[in-house]
């Protein structure tokens, strides 16, 4: 028979830190006024300590999103996935993110899950604690790029040596220019790496490459050293300018790049 | 916050790109028989590329619903650019 319905996991969260009582903190925040995947209620299930956020999800609609490639549903699920993530950073201060279309086959496979895997969960969690993660991506100007270097014209019919040699001197000169910028702008780069390394927990290389994209790093700040962190970017803007680059901030994103890896459950 | 020093960066609300780019390929993965596979989903992966420019010529224009269902916080969750040249 095939299974009808499931329980659509989007975060684990720490329910027992010794402070205060975030599990019932994240029950608060996420009752009722949170609707997860095909607006069902979001709930917590708790074990060991940990709290995994889920909602009911029927298995079949859930299908016809992810297979569908609609891009519009696809859409609207991720930002319900997101959406949650972010309530339940509202609620407590370690969350841990699922990847988009995890969905258990129950309450009990939830609570196993926490159950086996607890370790690493909440070393996981520990590591998150107050954290936001951002990324940073550097490229070209649309303006500067080596394919807008114009190529000197080339002499001309004229047998004197000295405009030929004119023209190769020029020549020269602009790639040693153009050389120039590149190892200016590398160096701008590693200097904003640097100093935006210095301030992070941890820090995680990005997929941008390509297509003017120089750099690309997503970092895990804590949120008392997030000010400094964005006044630091800042700090580069005229340098990133003068050296024809384009900075691209994004953030404060729930920590998605900074989860444990794939987590295995035994039956 | 974007008081000081030059606009380097943007500040505006989620863009669609960049969120998909995070749920779709980042976040916990779980394996094991507790795990419904969905048969789409790793073809959703695959084709992430694919969809990411999909969505963006589709649906790019709803920026602000990454910001759906937050009850609090607002101001401290500002969410990056829309640029979409990368």
């Amino acid at each position: 028979m095939t299974r009808r319905r499931g329980l659509y996991l989007y975060a684990v969260v720490g329910t027992n830190p010794a402070a205060s009582s975030a599990g019932a903190g994240v029950r608060h925040a996420l009752a009722g006024d949170v609707l997860g995947v095909d607006d069902a209620p979001v709930h917590t299930i708790e074990c060991d300590g940990l709290g995994a956020v889920v909602s009911k999800v029927d298995l079949q609609r859930l299908a016809a999103v992810v297979e569908g490639s609609a891009p519009d549903l696809l859409a609207g699920l991720a930002q319900r996935h997101h959406a949650v993530v972010l309530a339940s950073m509202d609620a407590v201060d370690r969350v841990l993110p699922l990847r988009l279309g995890t969905v258990l086959t129950g309450q009990d496979a939830a609570r196993q899950f926490l159950h086996q895997r607890v370790g690493e969960l909440s070393a996981g969690l520990r590591e998150v604690d107050g954290c936001h993660e951002w990324e940073i991506a550097i490229g070209h100007e649309d303006t500067v790029s080596d394919k807008g270097v114009p190529v000197p014209t080339a002499p001309g019919t004229e047998s004197d040596v000295n405009v030929g040699t004119a023209y190769l001197l020029r020549r020269r000169d602009q790639l040693v220019a153009s050389q120039r910028r590149r190892e200016a702008q590398a160096e701008t780069v590693a200097a904003v790496a640097d100093a935006v390394r210095a301030l992070a927990e941890r820090v995680a290389a990005g997929r941008r490459s390509g297509g003017g994209v120089l750099f690309d790093e997503s970092y895990l700040v804590r949120r008392e050293t997030e000010d400094r962190f964005l006044a630091t970017v800042d700090g580069y803007g005229d340098r990133l300018q003068e050296r024809g680059l384009r900075l691209r901030l994004t953030g404060p994103w729930p920590p998605y790049s900074f989860v444990p890896a794939t987590l295995r459950v035994v039956t | 916050m974007n008081d000081h020093g030059t606009p380097v960066r943007h500040a505006g609300t989620t863009s669609l790109v960049d969120l998909l780019d995070r749920v779709i390929d980042r976040g916990a993965v779980i394996s094991g028989d507790v795990v419904i596979a969905l048969a789409g989903v790793d073809l959703v992966r695959l084709d992430l590329r694919l969809l990411l420019t999909a969505v963006d010529t589709g649906v790019g224009g709803h920026q602000r619903d990454g910001e759906a269902g937050r009850t609090a916080g607002a101001d401290s969750h500002r969410h990056g650019d829309t640029d979409r040249r990368w």
